[in-house]
């Protein structure tokens, strides 16, 4: 890709911040894929970009907006979801068109140019900043530290929150707990990522992770190299063909999805008729 | 006799506002495998879910070892294991036979501790027992329904908890599988000291060396016995409701 001595300076702080997003988004994508709650990345990643708006309108630090927005929507979308009368996907949707109308009404109100607001949309990983990298790297440290220390706990939950309740694991803890993560990292990711784009660095690595393998661990490295792969492939062709960053960075994670796709053994037709029978 | 394990007394469950247990109040005991049979809607799996903890109780209370069940009670469910109809995990989900039967050491090996060689160890002898060890590196969406369902007896079987329950584990089988189960589950008080409650409401899934039947009816006891007693056909025939044909040719079985 780039060879050490061609790197340009002004790289150095965008391939730093895409391998720590690369990491903590495909981490915290791991749990939002197995446990098949895309539906909830796509809504907490809404939220903290309605929190980050109202940063910008308030006058203060979008990221702690984005921050704060994205806890409350884990917070009220998880145990809306435990309590079971609505479907899981139909509370998130609840609060998704809802943060979302939020978003577009203090669009509305932030006075003069949106050119601000707009890069949120859309993220900007080449202007980003020391202060940017080092909460990235707070939050990536945290989500291994966490991965590690509560690896069979994780397992358990992603597995089933049945399996995890009956062998005596804190599982709504665990659960809410990857939630939070889910929410922090993808706060601190918005400005890099964007909040449109965020969602597809969350699923797309750890998607094409779970094309390709049968073992826990393997996915989880899997998408860690994935999504790093994907930043900097993306910043690599962005900076090449002087295309935007976010777009490139997306495409490249869907481009290696497709390649994890042809290649996956699970599509194999064996497998396929074991698990309708 | 000893002082009970499990202790439910006036025990009042709701589920989406509709009463499902009503009143119900008994006792279960060291070493005793109780089967509890009854029709669809009796309340049985309720009555699992609310000795782990996971039901609203309305009124009464659970107690397993003298302490009040809550699902925020975590630990104390490390000493209940259970058997659901089907195994839960995603047969598509990346997690191999021996993983997966590993988890029952989960809990008890403590929040934030790895999983020691001990423990995989016993994973090792409990696949060797129940004849699934040559499936120990398959992934959990290539083997069939019976092995998934024998990897699910392992996870409660590893857990060595003194209380095991079992919700219909046979019931997404076929008669082969069935079977296959079935003799694993009447050898469970060779392979361990327990006390095991059993829910089913198939008269030729009855496992051969129960202590007690517990007949359930419309959310409470109906009849509590020793299977000679209770198991007869006019009993059998009152508690269902079903034909007398059906009743008979399924009790053959047993």
């Amino acid at each position: 890709m780039f060879s050490f001595l061609e790197i340009p300076g002004y790289l150095i702080k965008p391939l730093t911040a895409g391998f720590l997003t690369g990491i903590s988004c495909s981490l915290v994508g791991v749990f939002i894929v197995t446990t098949h709650l895309s539906f909830l990345g796509i809504c907490i990643a809404h939220s903290a970009f309605t929190g980050a708006l109202l940063g910008i309108w308030l006058n203060f630090n979008p990221t702690l907006g984005a921050l704060i927005f994205s806890l409350i929507a884990s917070a009220i979308v998880g145990p809306l979801a435990d309590r079971g009368e609505l479907s899981p996907d139909t509370s998130t949707g609840i609060v998704f068109s809802t943060m979302l109308g939020l978003a577009f009404l203090i669009i509305g109100l932030i006075p003069g140019s949106k050119s601000s607001a707009m890069n949120l949309f859309w993220g900007n990983i080449l202007t980003v900043s020391y202060t940017d990298i080092l909460l990235l790297a707070i939050v990536t440290i945290f989500l291994i530290g966490i991965f590690t220390f509560l690896y069979k706990e994780i397992q358990a939950v992603l597995c089933h929150r049945n399996i995890a309740i009956a062998v005596g694991i804190p599982s709504a803890l665990i659960f809410y707990l990857m939630l939070i993560a889910t929410g922090v990292s993808i706060a601190v990711s918005l400005q890099t990522v964007g909040g449109l784009l965020i969602y597809s660095l969350l699923l797309n690595p750890s998607a094409s992770a779970y094309q390709l393998t049968y073992k826990f661990k393997t996915m989880i490295l899997l998408s860690i190299s994935f999504g790093v792969m994907s930043c900097w492939g993306g910043i690599w062709v962005s900076y090449k063909f002087n295309l935007p960053t976010g777009a490139c960075i997306i495409l490249t994670s869907s481009i290696i999805f497709i390649l994890c796709s042809i290649f996956s053994p699970k599509k194999d037709k064996k497998f396929k008729d074991q698990n309708n029978d | 006799m000893d002082s009970p394990i499990i202790e439910i007394k006036d025990l009042v469950t709701t589920y989406y506002g509709n009463t499902v247990i009503k009143g119900l109040s008994t006792n279960f005991y060291h070493n005793q495998f109780t089967v509890i049979l009854g029709p669809n809607g009796s309340g049985k799996t309720t009555l699992l879910k609310s000795i782990l903890g996971l039901c609203n109780i309305a009124s009464g209370e659970v107690k397993v070892f003298g302490e009040k069940v809550h699902k925020w009670k975590y630990k104390i469910r490390r000493r209940i294991a259970y058997v659901s109809q089907v195994e839960n995990i995603d047969p598509r989900l990346p997690i191999t036979i021996e993983e997966s039967v590993l988890l029952g050491r989960a809990g008890v090996r403590g929040l934030g501790k790895p999983y020691t060689k001990n423990d995989r160890e016993l994973v090792t002898q409990i696949l060797e027992r129940l004849g699934i060890a040559h499936l120990r590196e398959k992934p959990i969406g290539k083997v069939s329904g019976g092995e998934r369902q024998k990897a699910s007896i392992a996870r409660a079987l590893v857990q060595e908890a003194p209380i095991i329950l079992m919700d219909e584990p046979t019931a997404s089988l076929d008669p082969n599988a069935q079977l296959e189960i079935l003799s694993i589950i009447n050898n469970l008080k060779e392979l361990h000291k327990n006390t095991t409650i059993y829910v089913t409401h198939e008269l030729a899934e009855l496992p051969e060396k129960c202590d007690r039947i517990i007949m359930l009816k419309d959310g409470n006891i109906w009849r509590d016995g020793n299977p000679e007693e209770l198991l007869n056909e006019d009993l059998l025939l009152e508690l269902y409701g079903g034909s007398d044909f059906c009743c008979r040719d399924r009790l053959k079985h047993h």
